[in-house]
């Protein structure tokens, strides 16, 4: 039970490839949160495992079938994919947005004029898991950039899905709301989900994820507990130089700009 | 800060049920009202339960307004629920019936069968199927091209280009006309809903019957779509091949009304617009509403096309003298356009 790349290469028809020889399993309970330079080749790497991406070489397993062999319906009762940017082309309330993400999970006939009842409390259950119950009636353009973040992350989570990947899902987000986000992801992992995260933010990264993944220049440079890989070479290495390290006793060391 | 106010939906049955009751009232008036009064009532009996001979007056009067009247419901059901797709799958609220060129294209077949009435095939229905012809070859070619564009805006690219291109080949058709056929071309451009019999609106149920069904299996796309193509796709919805599918779907529900009616304005703009706000972007409920205000607004707009030169006859004899009716795509058009900017300084 296993959502698993193996010998990743994909690019976008243009020759240079985007990823290259990529290997990483996300098992069931586990939180792994993905990091490295701009255009490394991280969202790249989430697509594929989503299934929107075909890969030019290797494989996607998920739990051991290839991924391209399973339906997209059925994929996506098992994959929760949110995208970096979500732009809805008219006004959605959040219910409804919520809503299309509780359909997938099977809440609601296939020809129905208003969300039913069932419907309606999955949305609920999933808008209260990130805090947002009291966003409900809104129009998903007025709210704040991290109004909006939330209200995304809970309907990737109204389609209980078992695998999660999120790209960036604490992007402007407050510092609160942040570590929030992330414990709550913390908690997914304890209830048996997986989740694969994309952030900029090592030191999130750190306190809450089981394990770092550092995608450099198209490759997995590292990959392990966060004290692993928070080495002060690998970073300056993958991230240049503005950067240090400070050690904290019994974690892992804080990355601070220099 | 004070919070925004919540935003209200109707209920959807509650709507539709208001918009059904709307279409009925429109079109008894639509039986009721034209350039000579009538007994409405008296005259659908009759023609509904009568041999031909033993119709009155009233009876032949309602035989014709009867098909035209269908031919209305159906011709703005159909362009407005094709309005709304392509709204939607373009993600462009300015998207209409139109934006990817299939009235264009149609336009061109009813133009060369004018200017050629050897090209048209008079056992096949004359330039109406040209039109109807021309307009499913863009689509085919519009779904062509944009299979093999590898950019994601292949579908609206095609679309526009062709849009450009049946309009230049029309203007040659037209350079080509005399003075005679130009004024047929004009009126077709300016739609009409003349319908003899009811065998004019039977003959555009298969389209419509296809293009709805189309629809039906994937109305659910619809909603994803509009919401975010990517996160569509992770959802499992197949987007090229749904795309596509609706594209087609509006191009058999548009090609069969224009060829008959013309390429009747606004209908497809207005009406998804001004239903959206209240139902939102779920299509299972968003689609049949447009189809019964669609229905409704253009049966209206003809009856106004039918009464108003008799009207304005009383005031400008000279120029409303000769005419019987205003053709109806020009009525659309000027209650449309105000309407429509209405709408706009409303939410702006």
């Amino acid at each position: 039970m296993a959502l698993a790349a193996e010998n990743l290469r994909a690019d976008y028809g243009e020759g240079s490839p985007v990823l290259e020889g990529v290997d990483l399993a996300l098992e069931p309970g586990r939180f792994l949160a993905l990091a490295g330079p701009n255009g490394a080749g991280k969202s790249t790497l989430l697509r594929c495992l989503a299934g929107l991406h075909l890969p030019q070489a290797g494989r996607v397993l998920l739990d051991g079938r290839p991924l391209a062999a399973i339906p997209p319906r059925r994929r996506a009762r098992i994959l929760g994919y949110l995208p970096q940017e979500v732009g809805p082309a008219f006004p959605f309330t959040v219910a409804e947005a919520v809503a299309l993400g509780a359909r997938v999970a099977g809440h609601g006939r296939w020809f129905e004029t208003r969300p039913g009842r069932e419907c309606r409390e999955a949305v609920r259950r999933a808008l209260e898991q990130v805090d947002a119950l009291d966003l409900e009636e809104r129009l998903l353009g007025e709210l704040s950039g991290g109004e909006r973040r939330r209200v995304l992350v809970a309907s990737v989570l109204a389609q209980e899905p078992r695998y999660l990947l999120l790209d960036e899902p604490a992007a402007m987000l407050d510092l609160h709301h942040q570590a929030w986000l992330f414990s709550l992801f913390r908690r997914f992992c304890r209830e048996g989900l997986a989740v694969l995260c994309v952030t900029h933010d090592l030191n999130l990264a750190a306190t809450f994820a089981d394990e770092i993944l550092i995608l450099d220049r198209h490759i997995l440079r590292a990959r392990g507990a966060p004290a692993e890989v928070l080495r002060e070479e690998l970073l300056h290495e993958v991230f240049g130089e503005r950067l240090e390290l400070l050690p904290r006793p019994g974690r892992a060391p804080a990355v601070l700009p220099r | 800060m004070s919070a925004p106010a919540p935003q209200t939906r109707l209920r959807p049955a509650l709507l539709l049920g208001l918009l059904a009751a709307a279409g009925l009232a429109a079109a008894a008036l639509g039986l009721a009202l034209g350039s000579e009064p009538v007994r409405a009532w008296q005259g659908l009996v009759e023609v509904l339960g009568r041999e031909r001979a033993q119709w009155t007056e009233d009876g032949r009067i309602l035989a014709l307004r009867l098909p035209r009247v269908a031919l209305a419901w159906l011709t703005g059901a159909a362009l407005a629920v094709a309005g709304a797709v392509l709204q939607t799958l373009l993600r462009n609220g300015l998207a209409t019936p139109f934006t990817l060129g299939v009235a264009a294209a149609s336009s061109f077949g009813a133009f060369l069968g004018i200017a050629f009435p050897a090209f048209a095939l008079p056992w096949l229905g004359g330039e109406r199927s040209l039109a109807l012809g021309a307009a499913l070859l863009e689509t085919w070619l519009v779904l062509a091209v944009a299979r093999r564009s590898a950019r994601a805006d292949g579908l609206l690219l095609a679309g526009v280009t062709l849009n450009f291109l049946f309009g230049a080949a029309t203007l040659f058709v037209r350079y080509l006309a005399d003075p005679y056929d130009l004024a047929r071309m004009d009126r077709w451009l300016l739609g009409s809903l003349d319908a003899t019999s009811l065998a004019t609106p039977a003959s555009l149920l298969p389209w419509l019957g296809a293009g709805l069904l189309l629809l039906l299996f994937r109305v659910r796309d619809l909603d994803d779509l509009a919401f975010d193509p990517e996160l569509a796709a992770a959802r499992g919805v197949r987007v090229e091949t749904s795309r596509r599918l609706l594209l087609l779907a509006t191009a058999l529900l548009t090609a069969g009304v224009v060829a008959h009616a013309g390429p009747i304005a606004f209908v497809g703009l207005l009406v998804p617009h001004a239903l959206r706000p209240f139902l939102g972007l779920r299509h299972a409920a968003l689609l049949p509403a447009c189809a019964l205000l669609g229905g409704a607004f253009l049966i209206l707009a003809d009856v106004l096309a039918r009464t108003l030169p008799a009207l304005l006859a009383g005031l400008l004899p000279e120029a409303f003298g000769r005419s019987s009716e205003l053709p109806v795509g020009l009525v659309t058009a000027l209650i449309g356009g105000p309407f429509f900017l209405a709408l706009l300084l409303r939410r702006g």
